[in-house]
């Protein structure tokens, strides 16, 4: 079954955080060090995509903070057939199956360790933030010695999209 | 034109191309491969490759089948001028939130796990030549069939609800030991050791330790608690028969025909058993 909140991971972690940012991040790694920069992508990149990280952490924070809720067995009971049960029945049904999910699955720690890794991502962004300074005045050299935050910042990101691609990929009842 | 090519066109090749700067479009291509003559591929719409053709110079002629990878956004535009005779779209869920009047939806996943098959490529490639005129059966959406995994949940429920018994009597521990020998398989029964599930569940029922106990028995075992399953037409219809798994087929069979007698004849070793064989189902498919 594919939910909303699949579709949502999709689209943020792969096709946004994977496919684009992160690449975007790697190739201006790249154009640094390159003996010929190529100073205009490089200045496109610092203005333009850099910062689309705190446009889409919230989006990451709320998919983080759904996953227990949309993963969970017990949604099944929003729908057919299991939406013919007695209320009450889908009452204490809803708590039971899902509080033994969460003993099977350690789905917190999935949500823990994702926001670890968020958080990791926020302090390394702000750090390779520090060294832009002003666009329009690029400076290589000094650039050329903050590279290593970005690379870390490249490091965190990876680290974070691996984690939020750890999650199952369907609604698993056993 | 170089000789692969050539021969290629002598050979009346079905022409597919892919539209996708994502790292995991390999499967996809090995997929593919095996249904169509030549596939290629492009991570920016201008740049085109293709495995066996070493000049790597895009076909004259239109392709017969274009697929774009929907999570690459600058792609879509250049995947609408394309010419190609039927184009597809997918993305790594199987899913998607709108129609899209462009392209035809392809309802498997294509990532790192390919659910896409060569199967479903011939089909493709059939219906972009035109000798197949329905949609290929990867493009329309899926039935996801819940009525086994509802059989499940119902059985953890009617066990849980059965093994509980003993907690809210007020003795000591939960007695799942009947029922773990039965299932064979660690339901999560800590759960239930846990003082605020069970005030949130007293809390639903509105009854004290003692009542719930006798109520929750009692709901589970009333005709209406099976009712989803009465009312959910072969559910064990998704079940393909093998030798291998029949005794295990058998025994959720014979669970479904005492819900449909009637609830009277469910007994809680029949469950146990049956949630054993459909946890080894559920957990391989």
């Amino acid at each position: 079954m594919t939910t909303n909140w699949q579709q949502l991971r999709s689209e943020l972690n792969h096709d946004w955080l994977k496919n684009v940012y992160l690449r975007q991040l790697q190739a201006f790694v790249i154009r640094s060090r390159s003996s010929r920069p190529d100073r205009g992508r490089m200045r496109e990149f610092l203005q333009a995509d850099f910062y689309a990280w705190r446009a889409r952490r919230p989006s990451i924070v709320a998919l983080l903070d759904d996953a227990e809720r949309a993963l969970s067995p017990a949604t099944l009971f929003d729908e057919a057939p299991l939406s013919a049960c007695a209320e009450l029945d889908q009452a204490w049904l809803r708590i039971i199956i899902h509080e033994l999910w969460l003993v099977r699955r350690p789905v917190r720690e999935w949500c823990e360790s994702g926001r670890r890794a968020l958080e990791v991502v926020d302090v390394r962004f702000e750090e390779a933030s520090k060294g832009i300074g002003c666009v329009c005045d690029l400076d290589l050299e000094q650039l050329g010695g903050r590279l290593g935050a970005f690379e870390a910042l490249s490091e965190a990101i990876l680290a974070l999209i691996h984690r939020i691609s750890a999650f199952p990929h369907e609604i698993e009842v056993v | 034109m170089c000789a692969a090519r050539e021969d290629a066109k002598r050979r009346g090749s079905v022409i597919a191309c892919v539209l996708s700067s994502d790292e995991e479009v390999d499967g996809l291509l090995a997929v593919l491969r095996g249904a169509f003559g030549e596939v290629w591929h492009s991570k920016d719409g201008t740049t085109w490759f293709e495995a066996a053709i070493s000049d790597d110079s895009r076909p004259e002629q239109a392709f017969d089948a274009l697929f774009l990878h929907w999570g690459d956004l600058h792609l879509r535009k250049m995947a609408v001028e394309v010419e190609a005779a039927a184009k597809f779209r997918y993305n790594t869920v199987g899913g998607f939130r709108r129609r899209n009047r462009d392209f035809i939806e392809i309802y498997k996943p294509i990532g790192l796990k390919v659910k896409f098959t060569e199967s479903d490529a011939r089909e493709i490639a059939a219906y972009a030549t035109g000798v197949q005129s329905s949609l290929p059966s990867c493009c329309t959406p899926p039935f996801h069939d819940v009525r086994l995994d509802a059989l499940a949940l119902l059985c953890q429920g009617y066990l849980v609800a059965h093994a509980i018994a003993n907690r809210f009597d007020g003795t000591a521990s939960l007695d799942t030991g009947a029922i773990n020998d039965g299932t064979h398989a660690d339901l999560g029964w800590e759960a239930l050791e846990q003082d605020d599930v069970i005030q949130r569940l007293l809390s639903i029922l509105g009854v004290n330790t003692r009542e719930a106990a006798a109520l929750l028995r009692e709901r589970a075992r009333l005709p209406r608690y099976w009712e989803a399953i009465r009312q959910a037409r072969d559910p064990m219809s998704s079940w393909s028969i093998k030798p291998e798994n029949s005794r295990d087929r058998e025994r959720v069979k014979e669970l479904i025909c005492a819900i449909g007698d009637s609830s009277a004849k469910v007994t809680l070793t029949m469950v146990a058993e049956a949630y054993r064989a459909l946890s080894i189902h559920l957990a391989e498919r």
